[in-house]
């Protein structure tokens, strides 16, 4: 996960957010945005969902259905490119 | 130069701006900004700001009452609402509500405020004359938009986490019902007159249209991600969502509930606010710290609709990131998760 445009103590503002939500995993700072800029990126959430190859295969699906969708695709045997 | 919704600048505000409200009669716009722990008051015409006035901690819900002039903020993390006096340009009181306040409502005709108790669902009413809490109103889980409508005697309360609408009985302050939205409602607008309610369903990326006689859904219809800011133009004719995922405004035709337009505006929009004379449409936006400004000149049905576009980054290779943990902070890059299938997931804390 990636916490962006945090404009104010970036860092507590972020673990306070993961604590209250329960998230687990790697957490990333981009306080000024620059990654998400460098994408052309708009918004949050939003979700890149990458293949072992390194190749974008989605971005936007943050519903509970899209998610699901996206990843069956990823995860078929020779699926996902 | 888009003809149809001209980009009429943006005004630079406080840090992570959220609740919204405008006085279109003394052209003036007030916003609460939740990182800078402020309300700024703003000039519609001139687009300056008249003066940044602090308030408690993290406000985000924002009311305003016409009668007395008086903006009120909900600072969250201070479980407190902020009466500030908009000509004399400061705050008159601070009236301790439950725990963190994120939604505000006005019922005018009745001078009463409603504010939404997001840790505690419930709904503290406020006296706006006397500026005491005079009734808490059990509602569901984070309990925060709120919006009366005068012709049915009615309140009612958005809950975040309980994906529904209660609804308030606007003379005994009851808890009188409750209607079934969507996933993770977000704002409701009302159109009283019409008797029609329209709520932001975050986490799906759609609106509900709610008849209020019935108190039902009627009718669903599907935004871009995260909507999460709704009002009505002048008329109730057009509706407008702004998806706090994509950075644009949905414009809704409220007869064909269909979606008329897309406007870009910031980065991740959260409240709006509309100058009903000339449908001109405020809108918060927490990633840039702006109000960006734009105007509704649709005249009717236009003849391309929006249409989903893929991403150009779609098929193509991620760009390398190097960006520190949150823990330590340590830098992490792109390559560990090389031959790996993974979502790089954008987020942020308000």
């Amino acid at each position: 996960m990636v916490n962006v445009w945090e404009h104010v103590n970036a860092r507590d503002e972020a673990l306070h957010f993961c604590k209250i939500h329960n998230i687990e995993g790697p957490v990333l700072l981009d306080s000024k945005a620059e990654y998400i800029n460098q994408l052309g990126l708009n918004g949050v959430p939003v979700n890149v969902v990458v293949n072992k190859k390194g190749i974008v295969q989605a971005v936007g699906t943050t519903t509970p259905d899209e998610v699901r969708a996206t990843l069956t695709k990823l995860l078929l045997p020779f699926g996902g490119g | 130069m888009d003809e149809t919704f001209p980009s009429l600048g943006s005004v630079p505000v406080g840090l992570g701006p959220e609740g919204l409200a405008l006085d279109p009669e003394r052209r003036h716009g007030f916003v609460a900004c939740a990182r800078s722990n402020s309300l700024v008051v703003f000039h519609l015409d001139t687009r300056e700001v008249i003066r940044e006035i602090p308030v408690a901690r993290e406000p985000i819900g924002l009311a305003y009452d016409p009668r007395t002039r008086r903006a009120f903020t909900t600072d969250a993390r201070s479980d407190m609402v902020s009466a500030v006096d908009t000509e004399r340009l400061e705050v008159i009181r601070q009236i301790p509500v439950q725990h963190y306040p994120a939604g505000a409502g006005i019922y005018e005709e009745r001078r009463k405020l409603y504010v939404g108790n997001t840790a505690d669902g419930t709904v503290s009413v406020i006296d706006i004359d006397s500026l005491e809490v005079i009734a808490t109103v059990p509602a569901a889980l984070a309990a925060g938009s709120i919006a009366a409508d005068p012709k049915r005697d009615r309140v009612y309360c958005v809950n975040f986490g309980d994906a529904s609408v209660t609804v308030i009985d606007g003379e005994s302050n009851q808890a009188i019902d409750k209607i079934a939205v969507d996933y993770a409602p977000c704002k409701i607008a009302i159109d009283s007159e019409r008797g029609l309610a329209y709520v932001a369903n975050s986490l799906v990326s759609t609106v509900s249209v709610i008849d209020l006689e019935k108190r039902k859904v009627v009718r669903t219809v599907p935004v871009e991600r995260a909507p999460v800011g709704m009002a009505l133009s002048g008329s109730g004719d057009r509706i407008y969502a702004a998806n706090r995922g994509t950075g644009r405004v949905s414009v809704i035709d409220r007869e064909s509930g269909r979606e008329w337009g897309r406007v870009r505006v910031g980065q991740a929009p959260g409240d709006l606010a509309v100058d009903p004379t000339t449908n001109t449409v405020y809108v918060s936006d927490a990633a840039t710290s702006t109000v960006s400004i734009f105007q509704d000149r649709l005249t009717g049905k236009p003849r391309t609709l929006p249409k989903d576009e893929r991403h150009p980054l779609v098929g193509k290779p991620l760009p390398d990131f190097a960006l520190p943990d949150m823990v330590d902070g340590r830098e992490r890059t792109s390559g560990e998760w090389r031959g790996k299938n993974y979502i790089l997931n954008f987020f942020a804390s308000w």
